[in-house]
């Protein structure tokens, strides 16, 4: 097992925090793969009220040798990429013409990294 | 002692809320000021035109059947606007190009002519009586659905303007629920009203209160504030030339594919699309404000599939999803014919919002995936054209096929035509399934 395997982790080799801000509708996937990955983490839901912005951070711990890993991971999921969305409402008409639709850009992610003096799990 | 007015600060408070609302969202408030101006005026544009257009787009048809319109002269109706919204598609991306202004193309053309034409639905009946009455309705439409298609390359363009790129996923979120909300409410208010008042004057109130709706998002679309002079785009001018066109369907046989299955797709929507309306009113007994109902339950399915949809498309691709639902979506018309009371109709309009929620997100985003940036709007215009002639073909045969054999083999018709055209894509058209975000990363997508 090589040091940077998340498996490998252990209280004492976490020394960063690394914050991963992104839309709401992104994180299931971010969280998912971690998961799959062997990253421990935490979600905190910012959602300012019904028209704020549908934010959440992602939290999770690692030792410095997995840094390059995450961010690789984190890009792999959260890249921005293009889609088209309803552009005129929602108002579907079963059966009828497609309704209006736009590109737009959709996934991205910020990531911020933190030196942590010392982590404790209870 | 304070001596603020807590009205005014309540005030206050409301009307910066609702400028955040109709901005987007709080994260709005980073962008500079006439960003945020023209987010506001963009929303409320979209707030009272898809509410005008939801009363037309609901009762139009059975505001005509009420006024004596055959069956094989609704199909016409929706045959002939279809087809004069095709011709003017091209005309429209030229004029719209080459206008330095493209907000005025807009408020002319769907601003302008079309809800010019929604005000004489509702004044026609006062003027013309039986027969004549019809075949001006039919004329109306032909014009207000010409003049909206000629106008709709120019507002796409002005929104790929005036709203940033990486802002619009968030902003047409916000957006997309505040008009999904109020179109839903107007729907039902609009029934309800046309049941109460009678026929044919409830229907003509509704399409005057559909002409101020349209008026207030003229208004609000006349603020936006479209940046300096645009300069026409010979590459952009170029894609639309006839020759362009055919060299593209020349070019790329996967889109060649994609496009004969949207066109027996379409074709087979067409023959039924008109007809459910007029089914649920003349068959099944439904009253405005039924039919009114029936719509918003697809609508309210929608939105949550909205959402599913688009994280779907992310894992398994587009033509997944589009398959996917199209195997599905062939079901919804052949149940029609089990019905024998409007109650009947909501679980298939439940199943038919979802569906089709899934079903257009995925084929716009296949489009996208098949096409580069520099030949995009000649796939969409080649798309766009299929689509809707053959829907045009499809209402004139359904007209016919629904006067001369009746609703059921129609319905199965329908049925049969979008299983056909959904195999013929799934054997034939290749797609980027290998190339979703979580795929290209070596992931799973389960």
């Amino acid at each position: 097992m090589t040091s940077n395997d998340p498996q490998a982790q252990t209280d004492a080799s976490i020394n960063q925090l690394v914050i991963v801000a992104l839309a709401e509708g992104e994180a299931g996937g971010l969280i998912k793969t971690l998961i799959q990955h062997h990253y421990r983490c935490t979600l905190v839901n910012a959602s300012g009220g019904w028209a704020g912005s549908a934010e959440v951070f992602v939290l999770v711990g690692i030792s410095n040798e997995q840094h390059n890993d995450l961010l690789e991971l984190i890009g792999s999921v959260c890249g921005t990429h293009r889609q088209f969305v309803p552009a005129r409402g929602s108002f579907f008409m079963p059966d009828g013409l497609p309704p209006l639709m736009i590109e737009a850009e959709i996934g991205s992610a910020q990531v911020y990294t933190l030196a942590v003096d010392r982590y404790e799990a209870f | 002692m304070s001596t603020e007015n807590p009205n005014r600060n309540f005030l206050a408070q409301l009307r910066h809320y609702v400028a955040i609302v109709l901005a987007g969202g709080s994260w709005s408030t980073q962008l500079p000021g006439v960003v945020q101006s023209n987010l506001r005026w963009y929303s409320s544009d979209g707030l009272f035109a898809s509410s005008q257009d939801a009363i037309v787009v609901t009762y139009l048809t059975i505001y005509i059947l009420a006024l004596g319109a055959t069956t094989t002269e609704i199909g016409l109706m929706s045959s002939l606007a279809s087809l004069v919204a095709t011709f003017l598609l091209v005309p429209g991306a030229i004029i719209g190009e080459r206008a330095r202004q493209r907000k005025w193309v807009v408020l002319s053309g769907g601003g302008g002519i079309t809800r010019l034409a929604i005000l004489f639905y509702a004044l026609v009946p006062f003027i013309l009586k039986g027969h004549s009455a019809v075949i001006a309705i039919i004329a109306l439409k032909v014009i207000a659905d010409g003049a909206a298609n000629f106008s709709l390359p120019a507002w796409t363009a002005l929104t790929g303007e005036i709203i940033p790129m990486a802002w619009r996923g968030r902003y047409f979120g916000t957006r997309n629920t505040i008009i999904g909300v109020a179109t839903m409410g107007i729907t039902l208010l609009a029934g309800e009203l046309i049941t109460r008042v009678g026929v044919p004057m409830g229907y003509q109130v509704v399409f005057g209160v559909a002409f101020v709706l349209g008026a207030v998002a003229s208004f609000s679309f006349a603020h936006l504030q479209e940046p300096p002079d645009h300069e026409p785009n010979p590459a952009a001018l170029a894609a639309y030339t006839p020759s362009a066109l055919i060299k593209t369907l020349r070019d790329d046989r996967n889109f060649v594919y994609f496009c004969v299955s949207m066109m027996l797709w379409n074709l087979a929507l067409g023959i039924a699309g008109p007809f459910f309306s007029v089914y649920m009113v003349s068959r099944l007994g439904a009253t405005a404000a039924i039919v009114g109902l029936l719509n918003i339950v697809s609508s309210i399915a929608s939105l949550p599939a909205q959402r599913f949809f688009g994280q779907l498309n992310d894992r398994l691709g587009a033509r997944r999803v589009m398959i996917i639902c199209g195997l599905l979506i062939p079901i919804m018309p052949v149940s029609w014919i089990f019905t024998s009371s409007p109650w009947h109709i909501v679980p298939i309009n439940i199943g038919s919002g979802i569906l089709w929620a899934g079903f257009n997100l995925a084929s716009f985003n296949f489009l996208l995936s098949i096409s580069t940036p520099e030949n995009r709007a000649r796939y969409s215009a080649l798309f766009q054209i299929v689509v809707m002639l053959t829907s045009a073909i499809g209402a004139a045969l359904g007209g016919f096929m629904v006067t001369h054999w009746g609703y059921n083999i129609v319905f199965i018709l329908s049925g049969a035509g979008r299983f056909a055209a959904i195999l013929l894509f799934w054997k034939l058209v290749h797609g980027e399934d290998g190339n979703s975000p979580v795929r290209a990363a070596g992931l799973p997508a389960d």
